[in-house]
């Protein structure tokens, strides 16, 4: 159990860790004056995406037929994908680099984003297989 | 099955020892990558700082707490503003020896409107200046005009667009190229237009400013020597010609950040070398352990009719595949982790750090990967010739 879904743990912790982390330790801009800035609502989209994937890879480790288990890990790799584009091309942050959201929020997004969509194709991929091998035997 | 997918078959029945070893040479690898990437970048970045100041001598107000000032602007990007009297410029004209001067007012916005933060805003005079258009990525026709500015690389202003400072909207009219240096999120307009924001922050209630404008004082007058002309006797000139302004050498300013990069470098390569060399010992020892494991296997696949060299290639392609793979993910993974952080990085160390090109970074990883190879087909050549030596009756017979 455990063996079969390793790749699903991975995937759902990295994920977790996206969604904590968004409004955690690599949040944005703070506040200020009362104001939000144009960060904050990039840190909304990621955090809320986070937990989309999260819950797919939930969703991944739980159900057991192999198709439907490849098809939640295609999820999982074309929503971290588009993950890496939010912070600064979706959607603008802050005026200067030398800003949080560019130095902490866009990076740690950009690499966990990376390194989840990464863990997810080679999980499609084999998922892809392990669907067609078991097709073939029936 | 074929001979060539033994090795896989191999690796997938143990994936503990392979992904252990896949995470020994991802670690020697992002050691070797992520270490050289951190000294080029400081290197490049230290070369970026000299070579955008573009000066050898810079005039300050007199005080040890300017030259700070001036190096937190520089290294950090921290807003400063200080004054002396303009008559300091007439001064230093007099003085031979200097090839070209030019001054600079030094203004620090209220928060921009987009952002909370502040922006150093320098006044410069566009008829003597060598230090910013030189840099200028994106040039524009003709001369500054009222309200428009040049911005640095850091600032997200795009050429056309324009940026409210003090509630003037000024036109961004070119951008400078990235130095890595703090200077990157600096504004630059001409007097006419600083004059200009001073009036407006004075409407703003911030009247201090208006009782320094570029009219009666400067921030730093920045110095080129004559080709030839020794650069700390006229720095000593300098120093003893003007009352209340002190002249310093550019390249003593950048003295302290070298002594840091000196250090840091040297830091680096010392761990890195304890890295490969744990990270050898490990591979070794991991090598070495699955020779004794397998003897009984070799043993078998030789009494089958397995050459010795077809033994050997299997273990030696064993240990490509898992270095390799490990190897690559190092360089990926670090490559991006630099890339990204790179600005984090420079931001906590107050060090001007700029990323290698594209092309060298790629040669780097390129060379990593194949050092991490030869390391670990090395550690396997051991496992290799005791695998290919055994004694297959004795193995066979007596279990070990």
């Amino acid at each position: 159990m455990m063996k079969k879904n390793i790749l699903g743990i991975a995937e759902f912790i990295i994920a977790a860790l996206l969604t904590v982390g968004s409004v955690t330790f690599f949040k944005a801009c703070g506040e200020h004056e009362g104001k939000f800035m144009a960060c904050h609502w990039a840190q909304n989209a990621v955090t809320l995406i986070g937990i989309v994937i999260t819950l797919l890879a939930l969703l991944r480790i739980i159900l057991k037929n192999s198709g439907i288990k490849a098809g939640l890990a295609i999820g999982v790799f074309l929503t971290s994908v588009s993950v890496i584009f939010i912070p600064n091309n979706v959607i603008s942050l802050c005026m200067m680099d030398s800003m949080r959201c560019h130095t902490t929020f866009k990076p740690a997004v950009i690499v966990i984003a990376s390194v989840l969509g990464a863990l997810a194709v080679v999980d499609s991929i084999l998922g892809i297989i392990k669907t067609g091998k078991s097709n073939e035997d029936k | 099955m074929k001979i060539n997918s033994l090795p896989f078959i191999n690796l997938r029945r143990k994936p503990i020892r392979t992904s252990a070893l896949i995470v020994i040479a991802l670690v020697m690898s992002a050691a070797a990558f992520g270490g050289q990437i951190l000294i080029k970048s400081l290197q490049r970045g230290l070369d970026s700082l000299e070579q955008r100041l573009g000066a050898d001598i810079i005039v300050l107000p007199e005080g040890a707490e300017k030259k700070v000032d001036l190096q937190n602007l520089l290294l950090q990007g921290t807003p400063g503003y200080f004054y002396m009297d303009k008559s300091v410029t007439d001064k230093l004209t007099g003085i031979n020896g200097i090839e070209k001067l030019s001054a600079q007012y030094f203004l620090v916005s209220a928060n921009a409107e987009c952002c909370t933060v502040q922006v150093q805003i320098i006044g410069f005079d566009e008829e003597s200046d060598f230090t910013v258009k030189p840099w200028l990525k994106e040039v524009y026709d003709g001369r500054l005009q009222k309200n428009e500015i040049i911005v640095g690389a850091g600032l997200s202003t795009r050429v056309g667009h324009t940026l409210s400072l003090y509630g003037v909207e000024c036109r961004a009219v070119g951008k400078l190229e990235k130095t890595g240096t703090g200077l990157d999120t600096a504004v630059y307009a001409t007097n006419e237009t600083v004059k200009g924001l001073i009036n407006a922050s004075a409407k703003q209630g911030i009247a201090v400013l208006s009782k320094q404008s570029p009219e009666n004082v400067v921030s730093s007058v920045y110095i080129k020597a004559d080709k030839g002309a020794d650069i700390d006797e006229l720095t000593s000139k300098i120093n003893r010609a003007l009352d209340g302004a002190q002249a310093v050498r550019t390249r003593s300013m950048m003295t302290d950040t070298a002594k840091r990069l000196n250090v840091l470098s040297k830091s680096i390569t010392a761990l890195t070398a304890a890295v490969w060399v744990l990270a050898a010992v490990i591979m070794l020892t991991a090598f070495y352990n699955s020779a004794n494991e397998r003897k009984r296997e070799f043993a078998v696949l030789r009494t089958i009719g397995f050459s010795r060299n077809s033994l050997s290639r299997i273990v030696l392609l064993e240990s490509v595949i898992t270095a390799g793979a490990g190897a690559l993910a190092g360089v990926i993974l670090t490559g991006l982790l630099c890339f990204e952080f790179i600005s984090a990085i420079g931001k906590k160390t107050a060090m001007p750090l700029l990323m290698p090109s594209a092309g060298v970074t790629i040669v780097y990883g390129a060379a990593v990967i194949g050092i991490v190879l030869l390391a670990g087909a090395a550690a396997s050549a051991l496992s290799a010739y005791r695998l290919t030596h055994i004694d297959t009756g004795k193995i066979l017979r007596e279990g070990c």
